[in-house]
């Protein structure tokens, strides 16, 4: 589980959903130590074992490291969630050299990087698997002032139906999954959600009236992993509360 | 107009210059017309692609997000309007086994020219997505067989859309995808259905 560490973060909430469901967890950020810790905790307080591997997905080599001592230490990789991941709001005129570097690395090659290793693990013990992205609703609807963003997300949706129907005959699932605007911490940034009055107009921008809480996706994880999602691949799941409906 | 050429194939390039030639273009710079791709191998899976296959694809990306900003710069600059063309693989639309990295990079470009035309269309630059399907001489001659057409698209044919895209009279059309693939999107299955078996 990538990206996992930060509270108020979907990766969070994606790695306590799957461990209420029985999966032992390994958590990875690149950073967020005492985070990462208190998180290991409560997993394991569920009765599962748990266990903080600080990497950076940018970094091939680490990320490869990361799955064979995941394996070595939890067992085989049944199930990788990639959703480490940045954002940055600027106009495309705007987008610099530095910011867009920095957002493919991590978005666009980090989920490479994460996936390919699995995968790759995943066909060598030839059980099948599952992989879950987190990509976002602008995969469908993107927004101005998040072009690369944007585009990032939308290369993930790229990657992830090419790998499913490349692995679907060996049994393992690839899909993504959309959030809209979720209560987690990469949105304190966002230029529309500054002020109380920003807030308000937002919501009304959401048929649910609300956003969402990180467990939410953790349950949409949770089914795509499930025996019921064996025959799901390749499918983008929105949990949005109807955000883009009609308005892309 | 003048128009530049940046990222695509040399056989794509040749045909996007002839066809803006032939309807009274001329190579610039400066760029009223910017004409932006990528140009990836296909032929491997996504869990086999090497290292090197990766850098190439994010090079290639970055090369066409960066020409796109340029032009729009210069665009906006010079305040003449102008277009800008993202020539994008027709995977992007549908992928298929084994074409590396070319949805992803297509997805990519594709919703960076769909926030260009948002972004950059008060000042009066239109963006739109072209959706490349085989092309004769790159696709291979099977291929054929999936496009309801009966045959590849040629370069030439790409170019003479960019040329309608960038006549006046197609000032209204901004973040569009257009698929230039005698129907290849519609389904990539050999023979148009998706229930016949590939040979």
């Amino acid at each position: 589980m990538t990206g996992a560490a930060r509270e108020r973060g979907i990766g969070r909430g994606i790695a306590e959903c799957l461990a209420e469901e029985g999966c032992d967890v390994a958590v990875n950020d690149v950073a967020a130590e005492d985070e990462a810790a208190e998180l290991v905790d409560a997993l394991r307080e569920l009765g599962r074992r748990a266990l903080f591997v600080q990497a950076d997905v940018t970094d091939r080599k680490a990320v490869d490291a990361m799955v064979d001592r995941v394996q070595a230490d939890l067992g085989p990789l049944d199930i990788v969630c990639s959703n480490a991941g940045i954002a940055d709001w600027r106009p495309l005129l705007d987008v610099t050299e530095e910011s867009f570097d920095r957002l493919v690395s991590v978005n666009l090659g980090g989920a490479f990087n994460v996936c390919q290793s699995a995968a790759r693990a995943m066909l060598a013990r030839g059980a099948g698997g599952r992989i879950v992205v987190t990509s976002s609703v602008h995969v469908q609807m993107p927004f101005a002032e998040m072009s690369v963003y944007g585009a990032t997300k939308a290369g993930l949706k790229g990657m992830v139906e090419t790998m499913a129907i490349e692995l679907a005959p060996r049994g393992i699932t690839v899909n993504h999954i959309g959030p809209g605007w979720v209560r987690s911490y990469i949105n304190d940034a966002s230029p529309a959600l500054q002020t109380e009055e920003d807030v308000r107009t937002t919501l009304t921008l959401i048929p649910a009236g609300r956003p969402a809480d990180p467990h939410e996706m953790g349950r949409a994880a949770v089914y795509l992993c499930s025996e019921d999602g064996e025959y799901v691949t390749g499918e983008f799941l929105r949990i949005d509360g109807g955000f883009v409906v009609g308005k892309y | 107009m003048r128009f530049s050429l940046e990222g695509l194939s040399d056989a794509l390039a040749e045909g996007v210059a002839d066809g803006l030639a032939a309807a009274g273009h001329e190579p610039g710079p400066p760029a009223d017309v910017a004409v932006v791709g990528v140009d990836l191998p296909v032929g491997t899976d996504v869990a086999d692609v090497t290292g090197e296959g990766w850098e190439q694809t994010i090079a290639s990306i970055r090369g066409a997000f960066f020409a796109i900003r340029r032009a729009a710069a210069s665009m906006t600059e010079r305040e003449v309007g102008g277009r800008i063309l993202v020539l994008v693989p027709a995977h992007a639309i549908r992928p298929s086994r084994g074409c590396g990295t070319a949805a992803i990079a297509g997805s990519f470009l594709t919703t960076v020219g769909q926030v260009a035309a948002v972004e950059l269309g008060p000042k009066g630059i239109r963006v739109n997505v072209i959706a490349v399907g085989p092309l004769e001489g790159e696709a291979p001659e099977r291929v054929t067989e999936a496009v309801p057409t009966g045959r590849l698209v040629q370069p030439r044919e790409v170019g003479d859309v960019c040329a309608l895209l960038a006549a006046a009279e197609a000032d209204v059309v901004n973040g569009a995808i257009l698929a230039v693939d005698g129907g290849y999107v519609v389904t990539k299955a050999l023979g148009g259905s998706p229930f016949t078996r590939p040979a």
